[in-house]
């Protein structure tokens, strides 16, 4: 309750409207895999998709689509299209979150070793970056 | 005892001076204050009164009848009925003056301009606990949480 009323970017949280300042294989050491866009232009130009479903769930609005239109009006058939669909944005949204949490962790880490450098006797801007990126 | 309703009648109009006197200590007002309407408008010697509403009396004097602001044996206007509180008040200023006016339409811009300017200057926006939605595009490299191979 109320963390969509934040004004919490002013206060060193990461900003939401932002990406991310950090390289994003950083701290991956066997890499990650990357997202892969299933359904082509050629596609989504032809089922007429709207520009606000083009994101990477887009394939799975595409079936869920041609099964409504096949088997119209029995919807209820196309049920498991629409919970796939609603899966892979939960997924979508999830990754969202994860990179606000990764953000928010690198933060802190960066803030953690400036107070060591600090605490050592080193100023942080004549030695450069601490490493994280 | 009630009063028989052909006394409440007014009289024929006034001619002389005397019936004048008599017409306004009828009506209760001095003579200097009694004035009749035309004589073909058929009313009598019934006295033109100011066309005074009833909201546009001072609440603060003393009334014999405050709700109508009235006192006892006070004449009333012959349209009474339309210019009472619940029914029209010709008295009443519509229009305010113009340094009102140009107060409140400064001082509205004034408090919703400051609302804008603070939203713009401190940008200030809902900050959800997420990053912004990816979207799929060419040149563009999206990486989900799992490691590669």
């Amino acid at each position: 309750m109320g963390n969509d009323l934040t004004i919490s970017h002013k206060f060193g949280a990461p900003d939401s409207q932002l990406e991310s300042k950090y390289d994003p294989l950083f701290g991956f050491p066997k890499g990650r895999k990357k997202r892969e866009m299933i359904a082509t232009e050629e596609e989504l130009d032809s089922a007429m998709i709207e520009a606000r479903k083009r994101d990477y769930c887009a394939h799975k609005f595409l079936k869920l689509k041609a099964c409504r239109r096949d088997e119209s009006p029995f919807f209820y058939k196309c049920n498991h299209y629409f919970h796939a669909y609603m899966d892979c944005l939960y997924e979508d949204e999830l990754i969202r979150i994860k990179e606000f949490e990764r953000e928010k962790r690198l933060d802190a880490r960066q803030k953690r070793i400036l107070q060591k450098m600090k605490k050592e006797g080193f100023s942080p801007e004549a030695n450069g970056s601490n490493g994280s990126n | 005892m009630r009063e028989p309703t052909y006394l409440w009648k007014p009289g024929p109009p006034p001619k002389t001076k005397e019936e004048r006197e008599a017409a306004a200590r009828k009506y209760n007002l001095i003579p200097e204050d009694y004035e009749c309407y035309p004589e073909d408008q058929g009313l009598g010697d019934y006295p033109k009164l100011p066309y005074a509403s009833m909201d546009s009396k001072d609440p603060y004097e003393p009334w014999d009848h405050y709700y109508d602001r009235r006192n006892y044996g006070e004449p009333l206007h012959i349209q009474w009925e339309l210019i009472t509180s619940e029914v029209h008040d010709p008295n009443r200023e519509y229009f305010k003056p113009w340094s009102s006016i140009l107060k409140w339409f400064l001082g509205s811009i004034l408090v919703f301009g400051s609302a804008v300017f603070a939203d713009i200057y401190f940008d200030l926006h809902i900050n959800s606990r997420k990053k912004p939605k990816q979207w799929p595009g060419p040149e563009k490299v999206h990486y989900t949480f799992e490691p590669a191979e």
